[in-house]
């Protein structure tokens, strides 16, 4: 069954969760299977913790299969998904405060111990915790959603002027941050 | 020159978003100022390193089980488990059901087939026993019925029918054979003038002892002449198959030409038991996971295989009216891989001569194959049908 699902869209997949039977059940899996690691990753980003983003991706998904309750029109599912995502990370971040924990920090270090390549995506995960959240959330769309700006606009409901100056201070202020180490970085 | 304003433009046109007007001014300050492509190294540096970070798109593998355990979902979800299936727990029920079935096929073929008697009269290979040959209809009532022992005849591989032997006329004074005695054994073997004649009513059951006593001599002697080298020891067989797959997943099969049909080819070894191969093509249900990044997915097909095996048929040595019993085992493999068992238990049905043997019985199958490390199995059961060319 699996197989012959792959091959539908998302707008008939999406279709198919209204039945809530087994089909639908196989087809929610599909979708987890297309989106699952996009949201996840948003997640993350967003949140700055691994249980947080997990908890906003299993929440995400609940919601969303609970939701599909008639076969509507589906016209962009995985921006449905990251509207959810979204609306469930707002809500954690209202509750927690705090983004950027210890045992998170420990985890960032832990990561960076793991392999050299990657000290310096270590070094962005933990100063990408240090922005505002308003850009966190851009530069996220833009670089791990691969959104344009537009596209970011549209999902967000701002100006694509305003877009442009939250990613741009977004990467200005990383940039900033990570300056020293690119350069320590770059000599090795 | 406004470093700020580059630093924007470097940004838009890492993101594919600056307009091409304003890339070659961008290029300009990158060739002159070595501040502005310091900058622009460090976006890169940044952008790339991001966009390599591929671990952030693998979620947990318990999401997914947790997700469909709020949602109650009853088909998928924990699908996962890496332990490998208890062997037992697994084909118990399969091998328990065979088991039945051949139990079950043995005892009612011994029950309502087996001939009465005792006597058996055991002929060289390539004869085997017929139904107890009943002796003799008298037309006069004077006369005693017969009393002794019913004797066994053997016949030809044929396995034919009941033979009704002797009729006294009302004079007694001779004997004849029935006319489906001589139809049953081609006219060959005996003719009336070789008997005795029953002259009296004190004779009749001696006569009729010594008629089956020569008969059977009779049959020996002419089946013993018989170059049993040159018939009946190999045949082709084609059948088709109406079973159930379990599981049986709800999709279309992916190919439909020729399914569920077997071809094979058995040599005849013994009385009764041929060894042969068989190739075939049978539409079976597979379900089973793949873990793709830490996630278990879950998978349903309802392929073609082909399949190939190497068999082995007894047929019971009881038949009535041209119905004989018959199991067959089958053990090979398929294109997925295997092995692939086959029990088939039913009845076959070949008249007198015919080279032509139709056969109907129940079939009950086991593949196991194997994906990631972890074992499946697929069962089927019902019915297969056919027709043997004997050579």
């Amino acid at each position: 069954m699996q197989n012959e699902l792959e091959k539908l869209s998302d707008n008939e997949l999406f279709k198919l969760l209204s039945k809530k039977n087994r089909e639908s059940e196989y087809a929610f899996l599909e979708i987890y299977r297309r989106y699952s690691g996009r949201i996840y990753a948003y997640c993350k980003r967003f949140l700055g913790n691994r249980d947080d983003a997990m908890d906003a991706l299993q929440d995400t998904f609940v919601n969303f299969y609970q939701a599909a309750d008639e076969p509507k029109e589906m016209t962009n599912l995985p921006a449905y998904l990251l509207r959810i995502a979204r609306n469930l990370c707002l809500n954690l971040v209202r509750q927690n405060k705090k983004t950027t924990q210890l045992e998170d920090y420990m985890y960032f270090e832990s990561k960076m111990e793991e392999a050299d390549s990657n000290e310096l995506l270590g070094l962005i995960h933990t100063a990408l915790q240090q922005l505002p959240a308003d850009y966190r959330e851009a530069f996220i769309l833009r670089e791990y959603e691969g959104m344009s700006y537009q596209e970011i606009a549209d999902f967000l409901n701002i100006s694509l002027s305003l877009v442009k100056i939250r990613i741009f201070r977004a990467k200005e202020k990383l940039r900033e941050i990570l300056s020293p180490y690119i350069s320590e970085f770059s000599k090795m | 020159m406004d470093t700020g304003n580059f630093s924007e433009k470097i940004i838009e046109f890492l993101d594919g978003e600056l307009p091409q007007t304003e890339e070659e001014s961008l290029f300009v300050a990158l060739s002159v100022n070595e501040e502005l492509r310091n900058i622009f190294k460090e976006h890169l540096a940044i952008s790339r390193s991001v966009r390599s970070d591929f671990n952030s798109f693998i979620p947990p593998a318990s999401a997914f089980e947790n997700i469909a355990k709020v949602l109650e979902f009853k088909t998928i979800g924990n699908v996962g488990s890496s332990s490998k299936p208890f062997f037992f727990s697994k084909y118990g029920k399969t091998a328990l059901l065979m088991l039945s079935t051949a139990i079950l096929t043995f005892l009612l073929t011994y029950l309502f087939f087996r001939p009465e008697g005792d006597s058996y009269t055991q002929f060289p290979k390539a004869i085997i026993q017929t139904p107890p040959i009943v002796i003799a209809s008298i037309e006069s009532n004077s006369l005693p019925e017969f009393s002794g022992n019913s004797q066994q005849v053997l016949s030809s591989k044929g396995r034919k029918s009941p033979i009704k032997i002797l009729e006294v006329s009302d004079q007694r004074n001779y004997t004849k054979f029935d006319q489906s005695f001589t139809d049953s054994f081609e006219n060959l073997l005996v003719e009336p003038t070789e008997y005795e004649k029953v002259d009296k009513v004190e004779n009749f059951n001696s006569t009729l002892t010594q008629t089956n006593q020569l008969m059977n001599v009779l049959l020996k002697s002419h089946y013993e002449n018989v170059d049993l080298s040159s018939r009946l020891n190999f045949g082709i067989n084609f059948r088709g198959i109406a079973a159930k797959t379990f599981p049986n997943p709800n999709v279309e099969t992916s190919n439909t030409f020729l399914n569920n049909i077997s071809l094979g080819l058995y040599f005849t070894q013994w009385d009764n038991i041929k060894f042969g191969i068989e190739f075939g093509k049978e539409v079976f249900g597979l379900s089973y996971t793949n873990e793709i990044n830490g996630v278990q997915f879950a998978y349903e097909h309802k392929p073609a295989l082909l399949w190939g095996a190497v068999g082995i048929d007894y047929s019971l040595p009881y038949s009535f009216y041209y119905f004989q019993p018959f199991v067959t085992f089958l053990a090979g493999g398929t294109q997925i891989g295997g092995p692939l068992i086959k029990g088939i238990g039913g009845v076959r049905y070949r008249p007198l001569n015919s080279n032509l043997e139709l056969y109907l019985g129940a079939e009950g199958t086991m593949l196991l194959y194997q994906n990631q490390k972890i074992y499946y199995l697929t069962k089927k059961i019902g019915l297969t049908y056919g027709i043997s060319v004997i050579f």
